[in-house]
């Protein structure tokens, strides 16, 4: 399961983030790293962008990004 | 490069959006661009000022999330600390940002004297946060201000009695007491960010901006007219009570009407800037960038873009450097490569001078020259596309647009244009009104028996295809290389309007839209994809957009019955090499439609 499988409202535990190195990095810095809390609060119409919650950071990443996200829902 | 100050040198490190560009400007008296977006400053700027009685070197530097950062201003960030390790690092952390800042700080603070300023205090309390900042001092062991509340002068003051209490860092933890703000989204982002709703509102800000700015009888309008009014009533007036020809002639043609051409304008451009400025400082553009994101991807581009490309309605030269903020070359190069055709305001005299000859509404003018231009943006972007780029943006903070911020930067623009006036514009209206005032022999002459006319003749073959054979048009399109605002001037110098027709107007303004920026936003493309291409890409530019207005003439002039000339021999052409193709393959139609 991945963050495109959630939906607005939904609380989950990030598993694993498979992608390149640098992105990892960038995400891992505002939050989405494996073991954290992150929490939907919007997807776009056509479920191209997601708008998330994770820490005290809120951060929207495009739907090629929200699918390198494993995620456990809670 | 910039010397280092014999004395102390502060660097300014933090998360991109935490107010590094704006403590520097309260430190400095500076005029760093500051910005309610992640990403505003693309590079470093140093300026020095006197901190506790000593003279410093204070550096802003772009905002950094990691060492092991995504984008080329991280890096270069990173970079710029490393070579500098004597220098004292303050970092910047907003409150809200603090738990994600902090591991940052102790990764860059290593071995280094540092202090730490507290930025957006109030907005996070406001949020439902909470921080004490001399229990984050006593567990960082070192000094942290609370800038919350101060400016200028006593924020330089607050500053200066900390600087000696600089000191390695112990733990870069927070404090117990520290709590984050609330989560999820206030009730004003539940409507930013529902694209039914924001994106209509962004449309609407647009159309209120222009209205406002060029409709007939509004404000911008009418400063316009005013200032038309005193050149060339009151300054006309009395340069024509002089009585010799040539100090006359200098006086009107010279400077009046070319430097009353341009300067007129600029109630209508600080206008423009003021949406501009608002848009950017309230945090809606970066709504705007995730609402759009899904669009630009299938042009691709992302979201990101939105800021470089509003960006170059105000300013093409700054705009492309905004693009460093881009995490990825191919789509900073697709950018750049976009922003030509994003009219900016030193574009906006050409529109307006051309804008009476093609349309009674100069509101409506100008308004389909920027759809034009954004429209033309888009589809290179579009025909540039090779293949998809991520997307990750942190979403800004709403706030209220400091009025003091707009109006400094207001002010900064005001004072940027009129040095540009006095100096570039005036030197090339100077020169264009000596060389086309005096003939071989230096005598006092009229225009077609100048220096200039015999340098310049040959290029009234350039626009003669859209009926203005005159070198003087194709002169004052050239001028614009160097200065946009420069074609105003010379077309006001030389004809005191534009006495073409309709369509030669309009053929003329697509030129002026799609053809290379001027030599500012060159050297800015330079810099970021090397000199060969930016000349290259200057060139195409320039040539398209001369086909390109040889083509709206010629469908302007012939109407319906031209673009189905046109599209016939297409239409034909595609037909019969449909047919041979599958003649030369021996396809049964049957077999592959069946």
């Amino acid at each position: 399961m991945n963050i495109t499988d959630l939906k607005r409202g939904d609380r989950a535990i990030v598993s694993a983030v498979v992608c390149s190195p640098r992105l990892k990095e960038r995400l891992r810095t505002l939050g989405v790293r494996a073991g954290g809390v992150l929490r939907v609060l919007k997807v776009s119409f056509f479920k191209k962008t997601y708008l998330l919650q994770a820490g005290g950071n809120r951060l929207a990443v495009r739907r090629e990004v929200a699918e390198c996200v494993s995620v456990r829902k809670v | 490069m910039r010397e280092r100050a014999q004395g102390l040198e502060l660097l300014l490190v933090g998360n991109p959006n935490a107010g590094k560009s704006t403590l520097f400007n309260s430190l400095t008296g500076g005029h760093a661009k500051v910005g309610n977006w992640h990403g505003v400053t693309v590079g470093e700027l140093s300026k020095e000022t006197v901190l506790g009685g000593e003279r410093c070197l204070v550096t802003d530097l772009p905002g950094i999330y990691s060492t092991r950062g995504m984008s080329m201003e991280e890096r270069s960030a990173c970079e710029y600390i490393e070579k500098h390790p004597e220098a004292l690092l303050v970092f910047v952390g907003e409150c809200a940002t603090l738990p994600r800042a902090l591991p940052l700080f102790g990764e860059l603070g290593k071995g280094r004297k540092c202090l730490l300023v507290l930025t957006k205090r109030r907005q996070f309390e406001r949020a439902g946060g909470k921080i004490d900042a001399d229990e984050l001092s006593r567990i960082l062991g070192i000094p942290v201000l609370d800038a919350e509340g101060f400016r200028g002068k006593r924020l330089k003051e607050r500053l200066s009695l900390l600087l000696k209490d600089a000191s390695e860092g112990e733990t870069f933890s927070l404090p117990p007491s520290y709590a984050p703000a609330r989560e999820g989204l206030s009730r004003a982002d539940r409507w930013l960010l529902n694209g039914f709703f924001c994106i209509p509102l962004f449309f609407g800000i647009l159309v209120f901006t222009f209205w406002v700015t060029f409709a007939p009888g509004l404000l911008g309008d009418t400063l316009k007219s005013l200032i038309t009014r005193f050149f060339e009533e009151t300054l006309g007036g009395l340069a024509g009570k002089i009585s010799s020809p040539v100090m006359r002639s200098f006086l009107a043609d010279g400077l009046l009407k070319s430097l009353g051409s341009v300067l007129c304008f600029l109630p209508q451009i600080v206008l423009l800037f003021f949406f501009l400025t608002v848009m950017e400082e309230s945090g809606f553009l970066s709504r705007l960038a995730i609402l759009t994101d899904g669009v630009f991807s299938k042009l691709g581009l992302n979201g990101r873009a939105v800021f470089s490309l509003l960006m170059g309605f105000g300013c093409s030269a700054a705009a492309i450097l905004t693009t460093r903020g881009l995490d990825d070359k191919r789509i900073q190069r697709r950018v750049i490569l976009c922003l030509p055709y994003i009219s900016c305001s030193a574009k906006l005299p050409v529109y307006l001078t051309l804008a009476s000859s093609f349309f009674p509404d100069p509101f409506l003018a100008v308004l389909l020259l920027y759809v034009l231009g954004v429209g033309l943006a888009l589809f290179v972007a579009f025909f540039l596309k090779s293949g998809e780029a991520s997307f990750v943006l942190e979403l800004a903070p709403l706030q209220f647009p400091r009025p003091a911020y707009v109006v400094k930067a207001l002010l900064f623009q005001v004072k940027q244009f009129i040095i540009k006036l006095g100096t570039v514009i005036l030197a090339f209206f100077l020169a264009s009104w000596l060389l086309s005032s005096f003939d071989v022999h230096l005598r006092f002459c009229g225009v077609e028996e100048s220096i200039l006319a015999r340098l310049c003749g040959g290029l009234r073959f350039l626009f003669a295809p859209i009926g203005l054979g005159d070198w003087k048009i194709a002169y004052a399109a050239l001028s614009g290389l160097i200065a946009k605002e420069n074609v105003a001037g010379a077309l006001g110098m030389f004809y005191g309007g534009f006495p073409f027709s309709a369509q030669s107007a309009f053929a003329f303004a697509v030129f002026i839209l799609a053809c290379s920026p001027c030599v500012s936003a060159i050297a800015a493309s330079a810099r970021e994809l090397g000199v060969k291409s930016a000349l290259l890409y200057a060139a195409l530019q320039t040539g398209s957009a001369l086909l390109l207005s040889y083509l709206v003439y010629f469908l302007l002039t012939g109407g319906y019955v031209n673009f189905l000339l046109l599209l016939l021999p297409v239409k034909i052409f595609l037909l019969l090499g449909y047919e041979k193709i599958h003649r030369k393959r021996k396809h049964h139609p049957e077999s592959l439609h069946g």
